[in-house]
């Protein structure tokens, strides 16, 4: 009963955030954001099952922010996006095929998992178009007492998601995706 | 004896209490935010921190995008090429206090809203970096080809300079975007804006 009581108290504590990094419901809110801007873009409705080949590699978020994201993190959110899209669908009504990255099958080949040679060239057609974003950060911070503490943060996220076509280079589908936090308090808060 | 043990209890519950509320109450320093708030307005971290303010490089940023997808209509070279133009984003030549990764920032911002203009994408090609796709094709696509290169004749960058001048307790800050014809280094159209800090 103690413990319960103990553990409400200090969770009841734990609600208020004291810091600007990211939080798990904003990388939900990127995710989502970018999949129905991704689904809804003029560069997927203009396609049809006859437009040209189409094979998209997806890369990992590029963090130029001031947060850490960790690889995980950086992997997961553009699976995300990615998973949103119908594979089946796009296939046959876009002729839009989706590939896992070549280092994902070279580690496959690393570990013998597939008769192949690990240096040997990555097999499959090579992608038409990159899929991957950015994410950078504006921070501001100052001090409301004496000056001489940082106690006030402010962080504005840019996430720029985009598919750029190759060997061209033209940015086919893009969007970005920005939110702003503060936090007040010092860094042992 | 059981009422000994349910004293026991209470007092025990009240120690564990105790301290975990006065925690809560304490006066002691604690972040006590972490929210979102609205971009454009002005905090007090902008008004504390020695560079330019955060909502100024965002509504600066939105001056450019609307400025120059307005103006291209009136850019006869670009209006009337049988084929598209290309657009690269260029350098940024930072001269303040400002880190350039916030203009960098503000660049990708204008590049974003570009690219969701029917119009501006009927003139222009927006092409990303070349070593970045370079990069990344060697990354995740196994195989290096190389990216295409553009004529400099057809080719326009957007590059920008930022200023920064503090005389007394005023900061001033002077940024500007140009859409600049890479084979002739003309610029051909140029957004600005001015900016005075306390």
């Amino acid at each position: 009963m103690i413990s319960c009581v103990l553990l409400l108290g200090l969770w009841g504590c734990a609600t208020s955030p004291t810091t600007t990094r990211l939080h798990d419901d904003d990388l939900d809110q990127i995710a989502l954001e970018m999949s129905a801007s991704l689904a809804a873009s003029d560069w997927l409705r203009d396609r049809d099952a006859k437009s040209s080949r189409m094979t998209i590699v997806v890369d990992r978020v590029e963090n130029l922010s001031s947060d850490i994201v960790t690889r995980a993190e950086q992997w997961m959110l553009v699976a995300r996006v990615r998973a949103a899209l119908p594979m089946q669908t796009l296939a046959t009504t876009k002729n839009i095929r989706v590939q896992i990255p070549a280092s994902r099958w070279q580690m496959l080949a690393a570990e013998g998992n597939v008769e192949a040679n690990p240096e040997a060239s990555v097999p499959g057609i090579a992608a038409t178009h990159l899929m991957s974003a950015t994410l950078r950060s504006i921070r501001r911070s100052g001090t409301s007492r004496d000056g001489q503490i940082t106690d006030l943060r402010s962080e504005i996220y840019l996430v720029t998601f985009q598919i750029v076509a190759r060997p061209s280079r033209e940015v086919a589908w893009a969007d970005t995706f920005s939110f702003r936090r503060e936090a007040r308090g010092t860094v042992i808060d | 004896m059981a009422r000994q043990g349910l004293r026991i209890i209470l007092l025990a519950l009240l120690a564990g209490i105790g301290p975990v509320l006065t925690a809560c109450a304490s006066d002691d320093p604690k972040g006590d935010a972490g929210g979102r708030i609205d971009i454009y307005r002005t905090s007090d971290m902008d008004r504390t921190s020695n560079r330019a303010h955060a909502p100024s490089l965002w509504e600066f940023s939105d001056l450019v995008a609307e400025a120059l997808v307005a103006d291209l209509t009136q850019i006869d070279r670009i209006v009337r090429k049988p084929t598209r133009a290309v657009l690269e984003m260029g350098d940024l030549d930072n001269r303040t206090n400002t880190p350039t990764a916030d203009f960098e920032a503000v660049q990708s911002r204008i590049r974003g809203k570009l690219l969701t203009s029917r119009l501006v994408r009927d003139h222009f090609m927006i092409v990303e970096d070349a070593a970045r796709v370079d990069r990344q094709a060697d990354r995740v696509v196994g195989e290096h080809q190389g990216t295409n290169l553009y004529d400099p004749e057809d080719t326009y960058l957007l590059m920008g300079n930022f200023y920064e001048s503090g005389r007394g307790n005023t900061r001033r800050y002077y940024f500007e975007f140009s859409l600049v014809h890479l084979a002739s280094r003309e610029i051909v159209d140029n957004w600005h804006y001015d900016l005075a800090q306390d």
